[in-house]
């Protein structure tokens, strides 16, 4: 039960961006999607992106990022008395890493401070946005259950820590301070237990590149399709090449709230397979649904392309 | 030869396919929080409906067996040693494998609130019925190590333990792996099954029952209250008893 409403190609350059159209190439498509989870247990994944707040090139060097033009704090929330996170991310957008994020730690009106050091240095092309939070995904009209209902974030180390809503907003298992602040980074997902059906409207810009996204060994990785208009087909990834061959899996689960398992699929080093190592074609092949994720079991770090929804 | 290679192909995939089974996600681990920060929500109170806030803790956990005998719902010890034999905890050191956290000792306010983490949804699978046994004395130490105190008999009576309350709700069924779930003190009562082992329902709030004698005591006073209240409603509508 979706409802997509693309609004047709606007073009949302903000005057750093257009200085700089000639580097990103493309327009942002923007809508928003409704998305109905049935009672019960899923793993979700906001399928938008918030638009730029800088667009153009930069210097990069280690973990500094240098030669931009950015005013206001893109660094992590100051909050004294909760946990704070990054509110901002780095995109590379050209060369061999193009797709690839890094939150950014602390920020000055020409340049960047990244919490990780991007594989690449030099002169790049990047998009600065800030990142989706839980407080964007989960609302009070929502028809989230207050106290009972819970949204599982992940962590890279295999653990997660949970978040309910209280009050009006999104807390910690405390129901009392606000998280709303959480980050949601692109083309990852949360898991939701819900009592009743819960009805999720997110709003933003179409991805319309491809996105890597990181994934851990022994991490719980959620990961969307991130498409808000047509689900996934494994076989239009390629994950065929990124999973190690036989040894690293993908799991689909239904929809339906229930986390029925719909597939287990492999690599067999060339082709998404199924738990048999039968290669699935583009008829056979199982999809991520708009509004699902796949849970990638990785056996070491590395990145998954997601297709981006707009090309 | 084709056929060879398929042969070898076939029984190297159903040995890859053997080993990998039964690992779609590399965690296997739940959450289960209590929330009961506030009368909204509900508490847990004593039988005189007068928030805890002194001392007592809460043990999360499932019982071993679906038919737990409801007729040893008051606090002695004889019925402590009878629950605590079919009770097992989230937290490891009762074999759940999770951390406690400390806020399931009530609060000044009698609140509660917080997580185990890092259960195990292996002794805890999917639609397991979880069940809350609150305690007005003693304190959960939180940690993996710590947890769940050891009662003795001398630790039941005046000034110690005089008063608990078992239950559950439809809705505190364990979540799949990598999942959390609240137990909400507010969802219990109403159930088509009685889950509410030891304990009034108040509406929100659930009080606990109190030790035998006081127990007498409070059926007697419940009792009194009924009848005064039938009398009263008696006059009000001019019947009665000939």
């Amino acid at each position: 039960m979706k409802k997509t409403n693309l609004i047709a190609v606007l073009a949302l350059y903000a005057a750093p961006a257009f200085l700089h159209a000639q580097t990103t190439g493309y327009s942002d498509v923007v809508g928003y999607a409704k998305e109905s989870l049935p009672a019960g247990q899923h793993f979700f994944s906001p399928s938008f992106l918030k638009a730029p707040v800088y667009t153009g090139t930069a210097t990069l060097t280690g973990n500094s990022v240098s030669g931009l033009s950015l005013s206001g704090n893109l660094g992590q929330t100051t909050f004294s008395d909760r946990p704070n996170f990054p509110t901002h991310y780095l995109e590379i957008t050209s060369g061999t890493y193009a797709g690839t994020y890094y939150d950014i730690s602390s920020n000055t009106s020409s340049g960047v401070t990244l919490a990780s050091t991007p594989q690449t240095s030099g002169a790049v092309t990047v998009v600065i946005r800030p990142h989706v939070t839980l407080g964007d995904v989960i609302k009070a009209d929502s028809g989230i259950g207050e106290y009972s209902d819970s949204i599982a974030v992940y962590d890279k180390t295999g653990g997660f820590a949970a978040y309910y809503f209280a009050g009006g907003v999104v807390t910690a298992d405390d129901f009392a301070t606000e998280m709303s602040h959480v980050p949601v980074p692109p083309g990852n997902g949360v898991g939701i237990n819900c009592g009743a059906n819960l009805n999720i409207t997110t709003v933003g810009t179409v991805r319309n590149k491809d996105l890597k996204v990181p994934v851990y060994p022994g991490a719980v990785n959620v990961v969307g399709a991130f498409n808000p208009s047509s689900a996934v087909k494994l076989t239009s990834t390629n994950l065929a090449n990124e999973l190690d061959a036989y040894s690293e899996s993908v799991v689909l689960y239904n929809s339906s709230g229930n986390l029925g398992l719909v597939a287990i699929a492999y690599s067999d080093g060339a082709n998404v397979t199924d738990d048999n190592f039968n290669a699935y074609n583009s008829t056979s092949s199982p999809s991520v649904s708009t509004k699902g994720s796949m849970l990638i079991n990785a056996g070491s770090a590395k990145y998954i392309t997601l297709p981006g929804a707009a090309q | 030869m084709k056929k060879s290679n398929n042969k070898i192909h076939h029984i190297f995939s159903l040995t890859v396919a053997l080993l990998l089974a039964e690992i779609p996600g590399a965690v296997a681990a739940i959450s289960v929080t209590v929330a009961s920060p506030n009368s909204s929500s509900g508490l847990i109170v004593k039988s005189d409906q007068v928030t805890i806030n002194t001392s007592g803790f809460v043990r999360v956990g499932k019982l071993t067996t679906a038919t737990p005998d409801a007729t040893k719902n008051l606090p002695t010890f004889a019925n402590y040693q009878y629950w605590d034999s079919i009770f097992v905890d989230v937290n490891s050191a009762s074999g759940g494998g999770g951390i406690t956290p400390s806020t399931w000792n009530f609060n000044s306010s009698g609140a509660l609130s917080g997580s185990a983490t890092g259960v195990s949804a292996s002794t805890f699978p999917t639609s397991t019925q979880l069940w809350i046994w609150a305690f007005n004395f003693g304190s959960l130490t939180s940690g993996s190590t710590g947890g769940i105190p050891v009662f003795s008999s001398s630790d039941f009576g005046a000034g110690k333990i005089t008063e608990w309350a078992i239950m559950s709700a439809d809705e505190w069924i364990a979540p799949a792996d990598n999942l959390a779930k609240s137990l909400v003190i507010n969802q219990v009562g109403g159930d088509t099954v009685n889950r509410l082992i030891a304990g009034t329902d108040l509406g929100n709030n659930i009080a606990m029952i109190p030790e035998p004698s006081s127990y007498a005591l409070l059926l007697s006073a419940l009792g009194f209250m009924v009848l005064s209240r039938v009398g009263r409603l008696s006059k009000k509508i001019g019947g009665g008893r000939a």
